[in-house]
């Protein structure tokens, strides 16, 4: 229920990584002296990347949509499906290799999308006198994704270059979309009547908001004919909400839905082709 | 290669992208909880609904003032139920003795202060609770019966709108804080009419048109209220003299003034109806002093307003100026505010509450961070009517008014 300045110091730590990596990675000192030697050890390179993702939506803080007068808060809560429903990316690739290790900037649009249920369920004195809700939710989020990652070889010889890969990155929302499906059972008739009472989907970028966390994975590098096909799996674990706590969006109030505070958790599949950038460079015109 | 023009333009580019994302991270998140909250609180019970009235601020939250059902009595029980800041529910009570509760609710020294009726007598009785909900003033009104509206006074008394079944007799009084009587008028509704089972019905919320009852202060000495007088639904002017001052009058209970707010010199902003239409006027002259019809004043049909809807007019200042702020429900059922500039009388902008599911509409007032509280209900489910208490912050009426 505390709001967080962005400036927190795990926000500013982040931003300080970002920054220090790129330094770390781009500002080189010494040139090699052997073009060759340092068109092996040094080098750009520039691709497409694609894959699928899937995301953990796991609730930080917890939020009821309504403020119960004779229950708890407990019986509001959601149940989450982890991993669930798969998602897709795309974007760039862009690797500065030395030595060993790169620096990868990875820009991408991403869909994530995870589920949740909910239900709730009103009682009277007669004992026909009982109405339960139930409510199915997938929640889509577009993103623009800026990862910033350390790769280091494990095998730095061969068309076979396994990998390890560390970093952090920072998503920016583009949209997200709430589609809920709702039905519900009404004892009233002595028997249990289910219905359903369709499917809503609406817009609700407004409680979102953009989010940033750590990364991590492996992979490996097949280096064949002239481009590298890089296939790795990541971990992504968000270190800020993805959710403005608690806002109680004026559409979705009245089915108690709301979002809770939630760190996003990500694990994606992704399959890159990429080129050695520095052909084009004009020192190595003539290779 | 280090020194290369490509080399220089990525690492370039690559620092205006931690810019940008610094700049982006440093958005603001939007109102507090605090400042701008929506609250539905539910009730695990099928059989309960809730009727609230008003609502006011209290030095930690909000005290909502509510009608339930009771088992024992067609009369509405009043309930009460506390709010933290954040409107997160705290408490309720129930005040079992008493009926009809009658807003507005106002708040003088931590105490909020309101009006309901004893159901065996008819007595109209003064009510005040502290901030724990604790009744601290609890007096019966002697020779004031069905007590159907109030307002604040410029002295701190209570203005008390009421209705006298055997003298046939609409009645304003002022009360004392401690539920003594200051003063006031009774007129008649008419020779030979009888409104009691309309009033009884406006009690039960048998129908779906409520009567607007109001009352409130001109300037010291000179009230008004909407009610019973002389045969029709009316707006009185009164000095507590033996006969009202002034009269609008409306067409029995057909045709009138739903909700009304005096603005400066003899101009008002009129909520007004006719018949199962509905208008509004961000200001209008009205002599206290003379006897008009609403009928002359209405303009037109708003459609998109429910036929018959609650309404109430009140005043709201921002930086940006200062403006009139009519609250009524939708045919949709969504609650529906207009902000009118006051100076220019048009239309400053429009909000609306509710969505998927119906909303009924209650009451709205000023808190003290400038911000607007409604009060109203919604269906949960469709079908559980629940208190809904959306508190609207200043920056969020700002984006309404631009």
């Amino acid at each position: 229920m505390i709001r967080k300045d962005f400036l927190s110091g795990n926000k500013a730590l982040i931003v300080a990584f970002f920054c220090l990596s790129s330094l770390a990675a781009l500002g080189q000192k010494k040139p090699p002296k052997n073009p060759l030697e340092s068109f092996l050890d040094t080098q750009f390179w520039l691709g497409i990347k694609m894959g699928i993702n899937y995301t953990q939506a796991f609730p930080e803080t917890k939020f009821a949509g309504f403020s119960p007068i004779n229950y708890v808060d407990e019986n509001l809560e959601k149940s989450y499906d982890d991993f669930s429903l798969s998602g897709a990316h795309m974007g760039l690739e862009m690797n500065f290799y030395h030595k060993g290790f790169s620096a990868s900037f990875q820009p991408a649009f991403k869909r994530s999308r995870y589920s949740y249920a909910s239900g709730f369920t009103w009682e009277g004195a007669q004992i026909n006198s009982r109405f339960e809700t139930d409510y199915q939710v997938e929640q889509r989020l577009d993103l623009i994704e800026l990862p910033l990652m350390i790769k280091g070889d494990i095998i730095r010889n061969g068309k076979i270059r396994p990998f390890l890969m560390v970093g952090g990155f920072y998503s920016l929302i583009t949209s997200a979309q709430k589609e809920i499906e709702i039905s519900q059972t009404d004892f009233s008739s002595g028997t249990a009547l289910q219905s359903s009472s369709g499917t809503v989907t609406i817009g609700v970028k407004d409680a979102f908001k953009n989010f940033y966390g750590i990364a991590g994975g492996a992979g490996v590098n097949l280096d064949y004919w002239n481009i590298r096909t890089v296939f790795e799996v990541a971990y992504k674990r968000s270190l800020s909400s993805a959710t403005k706590a608690g806002v109680l969006q004026n559409e979705l109030a009245s089915l108690g839905e709301v979002n809770d505070e939630l760190r996003l958790r990500d694990i994606s599949v992704s399959l890159s082709f990429v080129f050695p950038f520095r052909f084009i460079d004009q020192q190595f015109k003539a290779l | 290669m280090y020194h290369s023009p490509l080399f220089k333009k990525m690492k370039t580019r690559l620092y205006q992208v931690f810019a940008i994302l610094i700049l982006l991270g440093c958005s603001d998140d939007g109102p507090s909880l605090s400042e701008s909250f929506l609250k539905i609180y539910d009730n695990s019970n099928f059989d309960l609904s809730y009727h609230p009235i008003d609502v006011v601020e209290t030095i930690d939250g909000f005290i909502i003032l509510s009608g339930t059902e009771l088992t024992n009595t067609d009369f509405q029980g009043v309930q009460l139920i506390k709010t933290d800041e954040e409107g997160n529910f705290l408490s309720q009570t129930s005040l079992d003795n008493y009926v009809a509760p009658v807003g507005e609710v106002y708040m003088l020294d931590s105490i909020s202060y309101f009006f309901a009726m004893n159901p065996t007598t008819l007595q109209a009785v003064l009510i005040g609770v502290n901030p724990q909900l604790e009744v601290t003033v609890e007096s019966g009104i002697g020779g004031i019966d069905y007590p159907l509206a109030s307002a604040l006074t410029s002295s701190n008394e209570l203005l008390l709108l009421s209705y006298d079944p055997l003298n046939l007799t609409s009645e304003i009084s002022l009360i004392g804080l401690d539920g003594s009587f200051v003063g006031g008028a009774s007129y008649t509704i008419g020779a030979g009419s009888d409104v009691e089972a309309q009033i009884i019905d406006h009690y039960l919320q048998r129908n779906e048109q409520p009567l607007p009852f109001f009352c409130g202060e001109l300037s010291a000495g000179n009230y008004y209220f909407n009610g019973f007088y002389n045969f029709s639904f009316s707006m009185v002017f009164t000095d507590f003299s033996a006969s009202p001052s002034g009269v609008l009058q409306g067409q029995s209970t057909d045709a009138g003034v739903r909700a009304a707010l005096p603005l400066s010199g003899n101009n008002f902003a009129i909520a007004g109806y006719q018949f199962d239409e509905n208008f509004q006027l961000s200001s209008t002259g009205l002599d206290p002093a003379g006897i008009a019809s609403s009928v002359d004043l209405y303009p037109g049909d708003m459609a998109e307003l429910k036929p018959y809807t609650p309404s109430k007019v009140i005043s709201y200042s921002s930086g940006s100026g200062n403006y009139t702020v009519f609250a009524a429900e939708t045919k949709g059922r969504q609650i529906i505010l207009y902000f009118y500039d006051t100076s220019s009388g048009e239309v400053a902008g429009v909000r609306q509450i509710g969505f998927l599911n119906p909303y009924t509409f209650a009451s709205i007032k000023t808190s003290s961070d400038n911000s607007l509280t409604v009060l109203g209900t919604t269906f949960v489910a469709d079908r559980f009517e629940r208190i809904v208490l959306n508190k609207l912050s200043a920056s969020e009426i700002d984006d309404i008014l631009k």
